[in-house]
């Protein structure tokens, strides 16, 4: 894909396959920028990273908030939340597609960002991971807090949100990947082309199909598409290994 | 004066999980008190009803002349050690010990003029930028012992702080936590089930078992009079050893399976006016029984039934009829398994316990 994009109108339909171009054509990325006309690319890009960026802070604080409660706290009820919310795992996403888009519609959020940003925050999965993350941080430590004056919720902002940082880490990145991904969803709600994510937008590269070279501009938008994911991965690496390796919590 | 006092102190978990049980104690201003049991005995839970983390049942804490059931633990002035010292991995030294002061909002230079005091006082300047994965267990123990005294509180509070050290660590923290205790004449509450941390550390001891307190009191007393057959057992090493006995008044002696002991006529007058019944428990400890190649008057004889050199000392199990029973000899002794041991008990060390009460009554 990163190559095709440097690649020559017959080289890219060449066969057998020629896998480095012989005369590389670095111009299609500078051309890429401005090949989609409404939105541009980096409209696109800035649509997606808003509503990505805005969508995985917000599932992370609700997450791990409501991980917290769920872990740390006793209350009359809680085993049935907790049952409650696993049980959402097992409805297959899609089952709740119709009955999502007419809440949208009763909420009138079609055709705005609140409803690519809200919805998904509040994922079962990822409260799930949270709180089985910070069952497994002593309580000691939190006593130990409260004893010395930390506040129920300043429990949460000082000692449990840094400590869950690999968690939070492989949470927000799984999240990141799919919102920054998703089609269907925000195909369904947003109609406005200038507000369209990045997605749905190469989605619509395909009317420009007549153009000289419209493979290798393909090519050249989607990797540029790609990098911010390339670039959050390397950012969280750190975490991510030990987050995806055991999310249990380890005394450092 | 900050005395603390526990008055009919409840808590029960759940329906019917008694932690502790109706307990009174009062510990004085400046005073080191341990409380020992064995596991699960609710020493634990009294430490954390006292730190108001866990709520009482019913009974009062009172703090000094405050009632503080519903006190908030942040407002109580008391400073916590817990068992795993429960450091905050993702903050440095410093952060962790000046943390009690920030919350407080105590002024930046009056922190900073403090962490120097008490890092010189724990000799841990060097350790201030670390995080605690770098310390060892001790340093990390007078981390947390920083955390602790930082604030001037009221009352110390210190869960097991010895049990995750090693064997060598512990014995040197011991004097160092009693020495802190002494220099800063803190009243201190300490949890333990080492009767050797707690004897070597208090002031006072306070023996619990199933929830109640059973004894409380300096460390040669509960050694010496025990007032009941858990204390009894619990203090000493090796353990007391314990028959059970018949008194016989006419013969003025104590009669059990393996033999038949004569006591003195003062021993008999105590036992007839306060032993519910003849049958009582015979207590003498390990230090207390002698050991004789020959008959002796009054001697009981004994099989040597396995023998365990210690180096200082050597603890001589005997068999007696269907019993095994410990003494401790010598370092020099020599004997073999199977040979006879003549044994004399010391009759002024003896314990006689009611069986049925299983309260002392010598």
């Amino acid at each position: 894909m990163t190559t095709a994009a440097l690649k020559t109108r017959t080289e890219i339909a060449s066969t057998p396959p020629r896998w480095i171009p012989s005369n590389p054509q670095w111009a299609t990325y500078v051309r890429a920028w401005t090949f989609m006309p409404n939105p541009t690319l980096l409209r696109a890009l800035l649509n997606s990273t808003i509503i990505t960026v805005s969508h995985t802070l917000l599932l992370l604080l609700a997450c791990s908030l409501t991980g917290y409660v769920l872990a740390k706290y006793k209350f009359r009820g809680e085993r049935l939340i907790f049952m409650w919310i696993v049980s959402q795992m097992m409805i297959p996403g899609f089952t709740g597609l119709i009955p999502m888009y007419l809440l949208m519609v009763w909420f009138g959020w079609i055709n705005t960002y609140w409803a690519l940003i809200i919805p998904g925050a509040f994922s079962a999965y990822s409260i799930f991971l949270m709180r089985q993350y910070i069952i497994t941080i002593p309580n000691e430590i939190l006593d130990a807090a409260r004893l010395y004056g930390c506040s129920e919720f300043g429990l949460f902002w000082r000692m449990i949100l840094p400590l869950s940082k690999p968690a939070l880490s492989a949470i927000g990145l799984i999240n990141f990947v799919w919102i920054w991904n998703d089609l269907l969803w925000p195909m369904l709600m947003i109609k406005n082309r200038e507000w369209y994510t990045i997605q749905v937008a190469l989605n619509g590269l395909f009317e420009l199909r007549t153009s000289f070279d419209y493979m290798s501009l393909v090519a050249a938008s989607i990797t540029i598409a790609t990098l911010p994911l390339v670039i959050f991965t390397i950012v969280t690496q750190k975490y991510l290994i030990k987050g995806f390796t055991g999310l249990s919590y380890t005394k450092r | 004066m900050v005395e603390v006092r526990l008055e009919k102190l409840t808590k029960v978990f759940g329906k019917n999980t008694v932690a502790v049980n109706n307990v009174n104690l009062h510990i004085k201003d400046k005073e080191f008190t341990v409380l020992l049991g064995p596991s699960g005995c609710g020493k634990t839970t009294t430490l954390r009803c006292i730190a108001g983390l866990e709520t009482p049942t019913s009974g009062n804490i009172y703090i000094g002349d405050r009632l503080v059931n519903d006190v908030p633990e942040k407002d109580r002035d008391v400073a916590m050690v817990f068992q795993t010292f429960a450091l905050w991995p993702h903050m440095k030294v410093k952060d962790n010990i000046t943390f009690p002061l920030k919350m407080r909002k105590v002024p930046k230079d009056e922190i900073q003029k403090r962490l120097k005091e008490t890092a010189e006082l724990l000799k841990m300047p060097h350790l201030l930028d670390r995080v605690p994965g770098q310390l060892s267990g001790g340093e990390a123990q007078r981390v947390a012992l920083g955390r602790a005294i930082i604030r001037d509180p009221k009352v110390f509070l210190l869960d097991e702080p010895l049990a995750n050290l090693d064997a060598k660590l512990r014995v040197h923290m011991r004097v160092e936590i009693k020495k802190l205790q002494e220099k800063l004449g803190v009243t201190t509450i300490c949890v333990t089930h080492d009767q050797v941390e707690a004897m070597s550390m208090a002031n006072r001891i306070a023996v619990m078992h199933q929830g109640r307190i059973r004894q409380v009191g300096i460390a040669s007393d509960l050694y010496d009079k025990p007032e009941d057959l858990f204390v009894a057992g619990f203090i000493g090493t090796p353990p007391m050893n314990f028959v059970n006995c018949t008194y016989e008044e006419e013969k003025k002696a104590l009669i059990s399976e393996a033999f038949s002991l004569e006591i003195p006529k003062n021993l008999g007058k105590e036992i007839k006016e306060q032993a519910t019944s003849p049958e009582i428990i015979l207590g003498v400890r390990p230090q207390d029984i002698s050991l004789h190649e020959t008959q002796m008057p009054s001697s009981i004889s004994a099989e040597v039934y396995a023998m365990e050199p210690l180096g200082s000392e050597a603890i001589v199990d005997l068999k007696l009829g269907d019993m095994i029973i410990k003494a401790v000899a010598p370092p020099t002794y020599k004997t073999r398994s199977g040979d006879t041991a003549w044994i004399l008990f010391d009759m002024n060390r003896i314990h006689i316990i009611d069986k049925k009460t299983e309260k002392a009554i010598i």
